[in-house]
């Protein structure tokens, strides 16, 4: 199918719960100021964890949770960060005065976790009628579905830190192949938890920069040792182009291109010559319409790892050759920590607030380039830049490349 | 482009009824009961559940030791029948661009292995009370430093994609009984649409271990009789729940005319898919009419429009759920509704959740090709609200058959339908 002929796919609503603000407005506050999120653990004793920072979400207001006891129960602590920035989208979109069959969703998430440590302990892992419900990565999907109402096809999409991104792709699909006119679509996660500690911590991913929080993460800076767990949520409200039009819907930006690729290689190395994150963006660059040089920032996946920094580079050199030096290219996770599985749809946002503003966010704590990191990574300071089109990279364990690019619509 | 037609060239499975589907499916057109006790079933001291425990099994045949070290027990299903699909397919290395071919697969998340977890947990709870400082200090360490890895909810999706080199579009969809009937689906769409040459798709799942028997367990959706030959009854007036089962499901999916051009052999045709969602009520999500109905009418959309001439029916053997799809099907085909035969594997083989939509499908293109309906057994007891037909008995009934439809639904009521065709000469 040519680009001429298929549905185009615009954002209308978002939503955001992040460690650096949990409203769209404070998040970019902090973001154009280069403020970050990461501290000391406070949420629970990490003490005597190997890693004791992360980045907590810490301004959201109760009250902007859900109010049914039962809803509640459902929902565990990343999961309400889900509900909260669904109901920002959805607000902010205005959708919720249509009909909803046609309105779908598409969520990034994973199974419920943060009690199961101490149930384990007590030796009674699951308990109540609802057991099966809220330890399934699908609940928030479920529970949203029922509450807006929203009968089109329902995804829950559970590739590591790349969830949200194929998500949010997935989502798009969905409406230009006319399954939908609307989807509700992001991803929501909260590692602050022992046992996400535990895992990212024995896999030697984690930064453990203790006495320093607030320079732990550094992507693309030469002394970068891994990354910050973070916490939050991103939703997007996405709508064909004329449906959105036609009831007078503000429009952030088009979706233009997804694509989602294997590395093929290992299980959490990326390949030094990344091919798949190069796949991924040269594909989605192609589905979008568009050439390289189009592309006026990329949000990268930038997690602060050795081995990610340096192959996504790598992986950019390779798709925009000499192009790449003058493509602005940032990490929000220098501020936010990453998100895991709410980080795509978070980093799809900023691309969008990016394109909005004409303002590159930074990536902080870039004191000591890296021979092998050489790009224009916005170093500390945000500075006004245009920007047309935005890319945004997610990549996860297990070798999965997700790709979304968005772009300017014109009145 | 032109909407490309996609047909299924190889087909893999882990079942109760071993790794041949051919068998797999003549143990069901001859009614088998595959459900038993089980008394080893890690972490329960020896209690027995009913299941339908997947056979001729042996992770070994399928999967080098190192690799297996990494996978969460169900994890090696997925893998082994994705690989045995691929095998079937006859698939020379080089016959699809690397960057062409892709893996969808349905699995339910993170699929922690808590006896890795056990000993860490143990040491920080010697006080007597579970202490974090202590787990952190003296338990953390002796978790297996893999953990993470080998619960990954995109495991499978890993390990094929590195044994086949597929680096193509993918996704891991996380919902649990409806993730492999989706995985199907959005692969299927994938290759109709162009972005792929072939696909890997499918789902697996065991709801045979500890968590899953403690939850349904607290759940009451397991039906509480221990008779293994009346358990499972999936339409029935006494049924009262299901019975777990495990296993999985893959293809190899490819558009008609390549499959055609390297003299493949056709197993059948994906002609539509479809998925809605809409939970019964908000405290109570799950399976309803209005689900069963919205995806089934969307895959037969997407398919021309014609109605299927039986449905694989998602039978969860639930009071609820029977009903509903039992209602669904009624609204959607009306009075032709009796005349569409429903039958219910879950009868014979067990929820096998995210390996239902692989599996069911599976049986789907062998009743196709040898134009014969499975039974539903233990259907004795007829329901007023459920009043179709589900070819009860233990008998196969010969039917014509051109094109057949499959649906599933998971705990939370998000539904999918796919609709499959015969292999034409």
């Amino acid at each position: 199918m040519t680009a001429s002929n298929r549905r185009r796919v615009v954002v209308t609503g978002i939503g955001v719960v992040t460690p650096v603000g949990s409203t769209i407005e404070r998040m970019w506050d902090s973001l154009v100021a280069g403020r970050g999120g990461v501290d000391h653990i406070k949420r629970i004793d990490a003490s005597t964890f190997p890693t004791t920072i992360g980045a907590e979400v810490k301004d959201l207001e109760s009250s902007r949770l859900p109010t049914d006891p039962a809803i509640l129960e459902l929902l565990d602590r990343k999961n309400q960060f889900g509900w909260v920035a669904a109901a920002d989208a959805l607000a902010d979109s205005g959708l919720l005065q249509l009909k909803p069959e046609r309105v779908g969703l598409s969520i990034g998430t994973e199974s419920r976790r943060p009690d199961f440590l101490n149930r384990l302990a007590a030796n009674r892992v699951y308990v109540g009628e609802t057991a099966h419900l809220r330890y399934s990565p699908f609940v928030i999907g479920c529970a949203l579905s029922s509450q807006y109402g929203f009968n089109g096809p329902l995804f829950t999409i559970s590739t590591a830190c790349t969830s949200g991104t194929q998500a949010l792709g997935v989502a798009y699909q969905t409406i230009q192949w006319n399954k939908a006119d609307a989807m509700l679509a992001g991803g929501c996660d909260s590692l602050i938890d022992p046992l996400m500690l535990t895992g990212f911590s024995l896999l030697g991913a984690l930064s453990t920069r203790n006495d320093d929080p607030a320079h732990a993460s550094r992507p693309f800076d030469l002394h970068r040792d891994g990354f910050v767990l973070g916490e939050g949520a991103g939703m997007l409200v996405l709508e064909e182009l004329e449906h959105a039009r036609r009831r007078g819907a503000k429009i952030y930006g088009e979706v233009m291109g997804y694509a989602s690729s294997s590395n093929a290689y290992r299980l959490t190395d990326s390949p030094p010559d990344g091919q798949g994150a190069y796949l991924s963006m040269t594909n989605a660059i192609a589905d979008a319409g568009l050439a390289p040089k189009d592309i006026h920032y990329i949000n990268a996946h930038g997690t602060s790892t050795h081995q990610n920094d340096k192959s996504e580079t790598a992986a950019i050199k390779r798709c925009f050759g000499d192009y790449a030096y003058d493509l602005p290219t940032s990490s929000t996770k220098s501020m936010m920590g990453h998100l895991v599985n709410g980080g795509g749809a978070v980093e799809l946002i900023v691309c969008l607030l990016t394109i909005k503003h004409n303002l590159l966010t930074p990536t902080i704590n870039y004191e000591t380039p890296d021979p092998e990191c050489d790009l224009d990574y916005v170093p500390n300071h945000a500075r006004p830049h245009r920007v047309d089109h935005a890319l945004s990279n997610s990549f996860g364990f297990g070798g999965i490349n997700a790709t979304v690019v968005v772009g300017r619509v014109n009145a | 482009m032109t909407p490309r037609r996609v047909v299924i060239t190889g087909i893999g499975l882990v079942s109760t009824f071993g790794g041949d589907p051919e068998q797999f499916f003549q143990a069901l057109a001859r009614g088998t009961n595959a459900i038993r006790p089980i008394d080893s079933i890690e972490g329960l001291g020896g209690r027995a559940v009913l299941g339908a425990p997947a056979t001729g099994f042996n992770p070994r045949d399928h999967v080098d030791g190192k690799s297996l070290r990494l996978m969460a027990p169900a994890v090696a299903f997925g893998v082994a029948a994705a690989q045995m699909a691929m095998a079937d397919a006859g698939l020379a290395a080089d016959a699809i661009d690397p960057v062409r071919l892709g893996a969808f697969v349905g699995s339910r998340g993170h699929s922690s292995d808590r006896q890795d977890l056990v000993g860490a947990v143990q040491r920080a709870t010697e006080s007597g009370e579970f202490h974090l400082t202590t787990y952190g200090a003296v338990g953390l360490p002796l978790v297996h430093p893999m953990w993470l890895l080998k619960g990954l909810a995109n495991n499978v999706l890993y390990f094929i994609s590195l044994k086949f080199n597929a680096q193509g579009m993918n996704n891991n969809i996380s919902l649990s009984g409806v993730g492999g009937t989706m995985a199907v689906g959005e692969a299927f769409h994938a290759v109709q649409r162009g972005y792929l040459d072939g696909a890997l798709a499918g789902g697996y799942d065991s709801s045979l271990d500890i968590d899953r028997a403690e939850m349904f367990g607290e759940s009451h959706l397991l039906s509480a009789s221990m008779d293994p030959n009346a358990a499972s009854r999936p339409f029935d007036a006494r049924r009262d729940g299901f019975v777990p089962g495990e296993g999985a499901g893959f293809f190899v999916l490819e558009p008609l005319d390549k499959a055609r051009a390297r003299g493949a052999n056709i197993y059948g045709e994906i002609k539509g898919y479809g998925a809605a969602t809409a939970p019964y009520s908000p405290t109570h999500l799950g399976p309803s009419a209005k689900g069963f109905a919205g995806a089934l009418a969307a895959a037969i959309d997407d398919a021309g429009g014609r109605a299927p001439e039986a449905v694989f029916a998602h039978g969860l053997a639930t009071r609820v759920s029977d009903a509903e799809e039992t209602r669904a099907l009624k609204h959607l085909f009306g009075a032709k509704a009796s005349g569409i035969p429903v039958p219910a594997l879950k009868s014979m083989i067990g929820n096998t959740f995210a390996g239902s939509g692989g599996l069911e499908t599976a049986a789907a293109l062998f009743a196709l090709k040898h134009q014969l309906l499975p039974p539903t057994i233990n259907r004795t007891t007829p329901d007023p609200a459920c009043d179709l037909d589900y070819v009860a008995g233990v008998e196969a009934r010969p039917a014509a058959l051109d094109t057949v439809a499959v649906n599933n639904v998971n705990l939370g009521g998000a539904h999918a339908a796919l609709v499959v065709g015969r292999a034409e000469p």
